[in-house]
């Protein structure tokens, strides 16, 4: 059984937001309208970080996409009072919005706010709808959604290698972030194969998660940008 | 379908209940909620190439069932392999785009009062055949203007064989020219240089955050992985020279803050070093550079050369106060630059647009020239990436409205120079325009002249405009013809992207036109069968006109349809050997591939440059102003008055006119406008992004801004104006004001504000403000090309 897990370069990374806007065509994340994003309430699953150290010169800004982690040990998962949210034999952090009751507790649990409430009812007209994702349901109003590393994918890919009649190959599931990237800067495959780029690279000694500390093990792992930041010092 | 309508629909259709009431029974229950679509769900990929910016990225459109669901990145497209921005990925929405022209208008209220009427094309076809037909034999053909957005490619040469056919010289596309304009003076003579950055390790972008307002940011951003992805030892750098900390530049290796407007004497302090520690390429410099060392003329006087020049004037000291780079950055700059193999210099737009944009796009270029970059494999090469021989138009007899000379002064780069038009206009010089045509441009959004461009447009007797969607431009036109998007359009590309080998993309339509669009090349074409002479009836439609360029590519024999890797090294180590595979046995067996992979180029070029070996070579860099001098003979204008009138410095000579630095006397305006204005222009808006609700969302992203423009201060300046973050602030020029909101970024350098561009498009989704209505009409001093870096601002709570 694979262990599905994603590797991203932040040397590679341009922070040009591709993988934001893939990621919302390909999972059907409705456009937050003029008031909606005023609130503060527009949905990124694949978001952006962006930090600022530092003072004029000495300056460093580090951009980082940000996923759902599909942590190993999810915070998330635990609190939900309806098992809306679990985590799957292959580690995919799901979430299934018809049970959702929408309390957020989900959302509050996840350190690193990758989950997000549908506070509005979603705004498509009935031509964008014509053009949306058929592999990937509308979201109503109320429930909790969150990057589900283009699950629907891999059903898609299941379902092709058993009409071929072979094994699944790590190769047939890439998601939409990954395919997308100008800098190809986002890798997808399986932690458990040794032989994998992203197990390897995930054992780099550039590797990195977030919070290491709070004990969420990330599946998903940046590779540092080491210190060649910033302002250039002799 | 209501309830109500259906029961009343069941009731009148008895118990015979059709399959399209079975749809509608299933969707008055509800059945759609659940997914968005519900059918067999037949999967199929078109290969097409994007057309929201001119960058000519290769993409696959994922359809279901025939319906266009998605969007992804060509992976075997050479130039963006796989990759694609934000916009291009979002384009889907300008297929159902609110905005879109949906028939042909004719306007029926006074000019922008936004009353039109709409019209069958028949009769929008006919209006136009009356107007040029009135013109034609009235034998004034050349009082017909056409403008088009395109640069290069089957589709402008189309554009320009209809006008020149027409008999009107006056054909225009709108482009900056100073780069090619300073490649003339440099080169002493017509020069399509490229840089060779395939093989290129270290990029020193002055002036250009390449990752984001490059001219192609997806082939940068895939240039930088493949350069992280070699060994250690030789992976590449990336140094962004520029005022601000972009996502480019904290993305880059280095990031070297920068007064701006001053990319060209940072270059000429890197050359001092250069030139005193000998890092120089001594060989090409004497083989390619002219004016290099000191001379005796023939009355035996002494004439200083280059290098005595850049000596004494472009000591460390003085460029660092003038650029506020320090001294220890720009003495290692020089010495990473010059010791770096594989390192080249880049001149970005931004570095362009100022007064003395030639003079900057040279000294870079300098750059290059004497370390030894030129006609090398990763360096600067003279090479044409228009594969396709130019369709020449019927005999002309008028002159131009705006001359098109680009080796004489005025030169106003070849047809590039649209911002000459509206004065010639208003000015009947030297005669009047009836008709104007515009083909997907909006001028009065983006040029910085768009008042003048409105006065001109009021005042012409008859405009017509093609457009897919409504914006500034139509509001004014008196005929708009609804265009079809790229998404539904035939075409052959060429990619404007640094990509230095011949790259051809097909656009192939992925939905039929929507609406009543019709693309404006079958329109041209329907035009001209009727109404012009020359070889129009050759082709029924665009679709037979672009079949016949493939053709051309398939007979030429050379390149290959894009493939992945191993077949392309394989072909070139075949055509390096003179052999070909032969992979169609006819014409329609290439077409059929290349509309399944989505273009075709020469790959071979690629191995050619890796050995070093060129076609074509530029064989002159003038450092001394001689050759500028000749192109100014006959001309009234004095060169010496434009370089005074633009207060620079020619330094100790006027041999040196190009060596000329900015001295920024200009202490009044200084004090009334003490801000710097810096444009800012975020991926997001490329071409159209600024009209899309999803763009909208992102543009200010990094900031935590939505929906609005903004404006950035560095903190030491906004405590000095006592100004806090995200307050709102007017921010004024000699021009005109704009409210905005301020952000603080300590990542800007200071006495400069920073506002995004491509954002304030009238539509549906429009929000924030136009920044190019803060130019207040500053030029550059050769090419006339707006100077809209040159902004100054003041900005007060």
């Amino acid at each position: 059984m694979a262990r599905w897990g994603m590797v991203i370069d932040l040397d590679k990374c341009v922070g040009c937001g591709t993988c934001m806007a893939s990621c919302r065509s390909e999972n059907n994340i409705p456009v937050a309208n003029k008031k909606i994003a005023l609130d503060g309430r527009s949905i990124f699953w694949m978001d952006m970080l962006t930090i600022t150290e530092g003072e004029y010169p000495n300056i460093k800004k580090r951009i980082m996409p940000r996923p759902c982690f599909h942590c190993e040990n999810p915070p998330c998962t635990k609190v939900c009072p309806v098992r809306a949210t679990y985590k799957n034999d292959e580690g995919l952090v799901g979430q299934i919005y018809h049970r959702c009751i929408g309390c957020r507790y989900c959302v509050n649990a996840c350190p690193y706010n990758a989950k997000y409430f549908n506070w509005y009812p979603p705004d498509i007209s009935e031509e964008q709808k014509r053009h949306m994702n058929p592999d990937v349901s509308i979201r109503s109003k109320g429930v909790v959604e969150k990057c589900s590393f283009c699950a629907h994918r891999l059903i898609r890919a299941r379902e092709k290698a058993a009409a071929e009649n072979r094994e699944l190959l790590e190769s047939d599931f890439t998601t939409a972030c990954q395919d997308n990237c100008p800098s190809h800067a986002i890798s997808f495959g399986d932690l458990d194969n040794p032989y994998s780029e992203v197990s390897q690279l995930s054992h780099s000694v550039r590797a990195f998660t977030l919070l290491e500390d709070i004990g969420t093990k990330p599946k998903v792992f940046y590779l540092t940008e080491g210190e060649k930041h910033g302002r250039f010092k002799i | 379908m209501e309830r109500r309508k259906f029961l009343k629909s069941i009731s009148i259709g008895g118990v015979s209940l059709s399959l399209l009431q079975l749809d509608a029974l299933a969707s008055a229950i509800g059945y759609h909620e659940e997914g968005p679509y519900n059918g067999p769900l037949l999967t199929s990929f078109v290969s097409t190439t994007c057309g929201a910016c001119p960058g000519g990225c290769g993409m696959r459109v994922r359809k279901v069932d025939n319906i266009p669901v998605g969007i992804d990145g060509n992976p075997i497209h050479p130039v963006s392999r796989g990759g694609l921005c934000p916009v291009g990925i979002s384009s889907l929405a300008f297929l159902i785009h609110p905005d879109r022209v949906k028939q042909p208008l004719l306007r029926t209220g006074p000019r922008g009062s936004n009353e039109f009427k709409p019209i069958p094309w028949e009769e929008a076809e006919n209006i136009l055949l009356e107007k040029l037909g009135k013109l034609k034999d009235a034998g004034i053909p050349e009082q017909m203007l056409f403008v088009d957005s395109r640069r290069s490619g089957p589709g402008f040469d189309l554009a320009r064989k209809f006008t020149h056919d027409f008999g009107s010289p006056n054909f225009y596309h709108s482009e900056n020219p100073n780069s090619s304009i300073a490649a003339n003076i440099w080169g002493g003579k017509d020069i399509d240089f490229v840089y060779d950055l395939e093989n290129a390790r270290s990029m020193f972008c002055f002036g250009a955050p390449v990752f984001e307002s490059g001219i192609n940011p997806v082939y940068y951003a895939s240039l930088r992985s493949r350069l992280s992805d070699q060994p250690e030892g030789k992976k590449g750098n990336f140094y962004i020279i520029d005022p601000r900390l972009s996502a480019s530049a904290a993305k880059a290796e280095r990031w070297v803050p920068i007064k701006p407007n001053t990319y060209g004497l940072l270059a000429l302090g890197m050359l001092n070093l250069i030139i005193k520690e000998e890092l120089y390429d001594a060989d090409v410099v004497d083989r390619l550079c002219v004016g290099f060392d000191d001379k005796t003329d023939n009355r035996g006087r002494k004439i200083e050369g280059f290098k005595s020049m850049v000596l004494k004037t472009y000591i460390p000291s003085f460029v660092a106060e003038k650029t506020e780079v320090p001294v220890d950055q720009i003495i290692t700059l020089a010495r990473l630059f010059a010791t770096s193999p594989g390192a080249i210099a880049i001149a970005g737009d931004v570095a362009t647009r100022t007064i003395d944009g030639v003079h900057q796009t040279w000294a870079i270029m300098a750059l290059n020239a004497i370390t030894g970059r030129f006609n090398k494999p990763g360096g600067i090469t003279n090479f044409n990436l228009n594969p396709f021989k130019t369709q020449t138009g019927g005999k002309l007899n008028a002159r131009p409205l705006v001359s098109s000379n680009k080796v004489k002064y005025p030169f106003l780069g070849g047809n590039g120079e649209i911002e000459s038009l509206p004065d010639r206009i208003l000015s009947n010089s030297p005669y009047p325009i009836e008709l104007m045509i515009f083909n997907n441009v909006n001028p009065i959004y983006d040029s910085p002249n768009s008042s003048r461009f409105r006065q001109a447009l009021q005042n012409i007797p008859f405009s017509v405009a093609f457009s897919s969607l409504h914006n500034e431009t139509t509001a004014l036109a008196d005929l708009i013809l609804p265009d079809c998007t790229f998404l539904e359009k035939n075409d052959l590309v060429l990619p404007n992207s640094d990509f230095s080998h011949q790259v051809v993309g097909l656009t192939q339509p992925i939905v039929e036109p929507l609406y009543e669009s019709r693309q404006a090349d079958d329109v041209l074409l329907t035009i001209g069968r009727k109404a012009l002479a020359g070889n129009w009836k050759k082709w029924d439609s665009y679709k037979s006109y672009i079949e016949e360029k493939a053709d051309e590519l398939y007979k030429a024999g050379t390149g290959s349809v894009f493939s992945d890797q191993f077949k392309i090294s394989f072909d070139s180590l075949l055509a390096e050997r003179g052999w070909r595979r032969t992979e169609f046995k006819d014409f329609s067996g290439f077409l059929k591939q290349v509309k399944k992979t989505g273009g075709w180029w020469d790959a071979s070029q690629l191995r050619k440059r890796q050995q070093g070996r060129f076609t074509a070579t530029i064989d002159k860099f003038y450092l001394d102003s001689k050759y500028l001098h000749s192109m100014f003979q006959g001309s009234k204008t004095k060169l010496i008055d434009l370089i005074d009138a633009a207060g620079l410095e020619t330094g100790t000579n006027t041999e040196y006119m190009l060596g000329a630095y900015r001295d920024f006397k200009n202490e009044d305006e200084q004090s009334q406008y003490p801000l710097a204005l810096y444009t800012m222009e975020p991926t997001t808006t490329r071409g159209d992004g600024g009209r899309l609700d999803g763009m909208a969302d992102m543009i200010g992203h990094y900031e935590y801004i939505k929906w609005r423009s903004w404006v950035e201060l560095n903190p030491e300046t906004a405590s000095a104006l006592g100004l806090s973050d995200r307050q709102m602030v007017w921010v004024e020029s000699a021009s005109g004001k704009q409210k905005l909101i301020l952000i603080i970024n300590p990542g800007l350098i200071p006495e400069v504000a920073a506002i995004p561009a491509g954002i304030g498009k009238q539509g549906s989704f429009q929000f924030g403000e136009n920044i190019v209505e803060f130019h207040s009409g500053e030029r550059e001093i050769f090419t006339g090309m707006p100077a809209i870096s040159e902004t100054r601002v003041k900005i007060y709570a």
